[in-house]
């Protein structure tokens, strides 16, 4: 291995000496691996793997007798909807559950639709999250400006509304949103903050993997009476009446829960407290991770782009693979002049791997800027959900990594073969 | 070239060493390739389906109503609702109107139903294409509560039963179309008129008529075909569609007559009107489809090229480890058109057999994944198109060092003699 400088010094001499070659390949390696980048983006956004939300949240399923909603979406292979059926509250189950020992940090959301309209502005319909203050530190959702409203305006009237990052930008695109006022269902509301972060595609109070649109306006969870308004697309599991009253007081389901248990202690006493209001054996307490693994990501076009990204990636690997060996073959009588000389086996094998990794390493690190491009188009022309696909860190580090770990496992066949070229190769020659 | 010239071509194309990479890469190309246009053709055909009405003539009008802070007030709604109605019907060049819970239109992703009746037969034997029943005969699908005259203003074509407007009103409460699939995936070939629907959302109703199938046109989203059709205001209190059937040729001015008049029944601010003429399509999916089709495109393209840059590399490297054999070919007489014609053949035949192998892996990857995704197919065109397509990027790896290889002298050989 004290050598190896000099066997990267080689390579690059044998890379040099077919210049315009090496350059292709670098530029489909590069290529393959930019295709390999958006796949891994797009595998990141999904799995929101760059969003990490506190292990100490926990969420609450209730055992319904009879669900017909969750057994029967889930023996039909409906993934999305038996994770709402199983996620979900209804409206009297959160109420059970909303009185909670004292010290315990709880978030309750609903998702709404609501007239937004910026004074001089065109009105829209917008999605809204009604939700209490906590909710902001709990799922860590940063703010660009201003913040979350106090905890005294969680139960509504106060005319206070905190705007999404896409909302805000729409409504003002100046920057300043916070101070102003939006009229909600005609009603004047006070910015109060501006998110800084999109939502993940993949969060635990709205999943939105299959497409849909992110919470626009975060309304305290008191103004869904003072608005009179009605939740969004409930799962409803029984027939309903036709008023707001009746589907309240149902067993519909569409109240996201969830309580943050940061010790054993205080997950023994909410233990306790939900045997209380609900009854031991009717429920199941489980940690955000562990309703990770409870409950799989739903099927989406997100997998069809990992297997063409992962191919691609497969493909390229083989094509290095192929061109090692091509070059290789063709200097098999130089390669026998070194092995005849005394170099031993593992100086042409590490000389073909540092040749692999002199063209991978280029083209795997320039992979992440050639996504770019196709990551903007992508969210030029594609608006499954309002969220723009974008790089972050874990899909820069797989970026690279991938096709430069893969290049390499593949270059050791070509090195392999190649190191084996005898010594007397070339005797015929002379 | 004589048939007795392909023996030799093909012993010496397999005895290359890197013969076996070769098809493999072939093979991975003819993949990426068939399965970035299947899914293209996909998606775009997700918006093209028809939906099972008359669309054309057709305005869709959202009415979204201010804050009800003190709580929706039934009476009010109705009466409201019908002021509603009466204004649009007088609009010039409206022929009727219904309001709908929902349309094709709407491009979001909606929550499914589940139905399910007394009792379980054995699914229709025209059953559905990818309809699955729960063991205990739940089917998931759709339902839509529209007005009585719903089936008229959009022109639903009835095998069986009649529409709402001809029951008397104490029957049509209580009753409910459904599609042909919804039919036949719960009661098989029976008829079904009068039998009793159950549901997760609506009281128990009773079958009054079956419709052909009404679809929906968003992606992903399972038994878009299986539907159910609830009477009702289809009016939540806040918000409301309606659907207007217009003369020949009159949306446009029926859609900005009915933003007019609805208007100004609206109160002053906190409410909203988004009238347009009706598309089956959500002008979100359709973006989406296309969009997505492109992006596929660009990525196709992007593949195309690195197994282009990459396979002109390899090609030249395999015509330049053979110079001895061309010069020798050359020195025994073989013209250039002959070496030309024999690289030409020799480089074709991994790109022949990748393909071959491509096609049935392609064929199967693509079934399996159409029992998740709905009419998800690999057809001939498709075959022929990849086959095309990969024949298009093989074509300058094949072309470029065949004319090298005419280039070299017969003189190379002597340079190792």
């Amino acid at each position: 291995m004290s050598l190896f400088p000099y066997h990267v010094k080689l390579a690059a001499v044998g890379l040099r000496r077919d210049a315009w070659m090496s350059a292709l390949m670098l530029l489909s390696l590069a290529l393959g691996a930019g295709i390999w980048s958006v796949a891994v983006t797009e595998f990141v956004h999904f799995y929101g793997l760059a969003q990490r939300f506190s292990p100490t949240l926990h969420h609450v399923e209730r055992l319904r007798p009879r669900d017909v909603n969750s057994s029967e979406f889930a023996s039909l292979g409906l993934q999305e909807a038996t994770l709402k059926a199983r996620s979900l509250l209804s409206w009297p189950e959160y109420r059970q559950v909303q009185a909670a020992p004292p010290g315990v940090r709880q978030t309750a959301g609903i998702r709404g639709e609501v007239v937004v309209q910026r004074p001089g502005m065109a009105p829209g319909l917008w999605v809204a999250r009604f939700t209490n203050a906590d909710f902001f530190a709990l799922f860590e959702r940063p703010f660009e400006a201003g913040g979350p409203w106090d905890a005294a305006s969680d139960a509504g009237g106060t005319g206070v509304v905190a705007l999404g990052k896409g909302a805000a930008a729409t409504l003002f695109p100046a920057g300043d949103a916070v101070g102003q006022t939006v009229l909600i269902d005609g009603i004047p509301y006070r910015v109060v903050g501006a998110l800084g972060k999109h939502q993940p595609l993949n969060a635990p109070w709205q999943l939105l993997v299959n497409g849909g649109l992110q919470d626009a306006v975060f309304l305290p969870l008191g103004d869904f009476d003072r608005l009179g308004a009605l939740p969004y697309q409930p799962l409803y599991r029984s027939a309903v009446g036709a008023d707001r009253a009746a589907l309240l007081a149902s067993g519909a389901l569409f109240v996201s829960h969830w309580v943050d248990l940061p010790t054993d202690s205080a997950r023994a006493a909410y233990r306790r407290f939900l045997d209380g209001s609900v009854g031991p054996g009717r429920y199941v307490l489980r940690s955000l991770p562990e309703w990770r693994k409870s409950f799989p990501m739903p099927m989406s076009i997100i997998a069809f782009f990992n297997f063409i990204g992962a191919v691609v990636l497969c493909g390229g690997a083989f094509s290095l693979c192929r061109w090692l060996m091509m070059k290789g073959l063709l200097r098999q009588g130089e390669w026998g002049v070194f092995r005849a000389v005394g170099a031993p086996r593992s100086s042409l094998f590490w000389r073909v791997i540092a040749e692999a990794g002199l063209i991978t390493l280029p083209g795997a690190l320039v992979a992440p800027l050639i996504a770019l491009p196709i990551i903007a188009y992508f969210n030029h022309s594609v608006r499954v959900v309002d969220i723009p696909l974008a790089p972050s860190g874990p899909s820069v580090a797989f970026s690279i990594l991938g096709p430069s770990i893969l290049n390499l496992v593949c270059a050791c066949y070509p090195a392999w073969r190649l190191s084996r070229t005898a010594p007397t190769l070339n005797l015929g020659s002379f | 070239m004589a048939l007795g010239d392909v023996g030799p071509i093909w012993r010496s194309t397999v005895r290359h060493r890197a013969f076996g990479l070769l098809v493999l890469e072939v093979f991975i190309i003819f993949i990426v390739i068939s399965n970035l246009l299947v899914t293209s053709r996909w998606f775009v055909d997700r918006v093209k389906i028809p939906t099972g009405h008359r669309e054309t003539d057709l305005v869709d009008v959202l009415v979204r109503r201010p804050s009800a802070s003190g709580g929706i007030d039934r009476p009010a709604v109705v009466a409201r609702h019908q002021r509603e109605l009466g204004a649009l019907l007088g609009l010039a060049g409206v022929e009727g109107v219904a309001p709908v819970s929902s349309t094709q239109a709407d491009d979001m992703i909606v929550a499914p139903n589940l139905f399910w009746t007394e009792g379980t037969e054995p699914m229709g034997s025209e059953s559905c294409a990818g309809i699955d029943r729960s063991p205990e005969g739940v089917v998931v699908g759709w339902a839509v509560e529209a007005g009585p005259t719903l089936p008229e203003v959009v022109d639903l074509k009835f095998t069986a039963g009649e529409s709402f407007s001809r029951l008397p009103a104490d029957q049509s409460e209580h009753a409910v179309l459904v599609s042909a699939c919804l039919a036949r995936a719960l009661f098989g070939d029976a008829n079904v008129v009068g039998r009793t629907l159950l549901s997760n959302r609506y009281a128990p109703a009773q079958i009054v008529g079956v419709v052909e199938d009404v679809r929906m046109h968003v992606p992903f989203l399972p038994h878009t075909q299986v539907t159910a059709i609830f009477p009702g205001l289809a009016d939540d209190g806040r918000q409301v569609d309606y659907l207007i059937r217009t003369a020949p040729g009159q949306a446009a001015a029926v859609r900005d007559g009915a933003a007019t008049v609805l208007a100004k029944l609206l109160p002053s601010a906190g409410g909203l009107i988004n009238a347009r003429v009706f598309v089956p399509a959500g002008p979100r999916m359709v973006y989406n489809a296309y969009g997505t089709t492109k992006v596929f495109g660009v990525i196709g393209s992007g593949i195309g090229l690195a197994a282009l840059m990459g396979n002109v590399t390899l090609a030249v490297l395999v015509v330049a480890s053979r110079r001895r054999i061309i010069g020798i070919r050359r020195a025994l007489g073989a013209t250039r058109l002959q070496v030309f014609r024999e690289l030409s053949i020799e480089t074709l035949i991994p790109w022949a057999l990748g393909s071959a192998l491509g096609l049935p892996v392609t064929a199967f990857l693509i079934a399996e994944a159409g029992i998740v995704f709905a009419g998800l197919r690999f057809t001939v065109v498709d075959a022929g198109v990849t086959l095309a397509l990969v024949a298009l990027v093989g074509i300058p790896a094949r072309i470029f060092p065949a004319i090298q290889a005419t280039h070299v002298p017969p003189s190379e050989v002597g340079r190792t003699l």
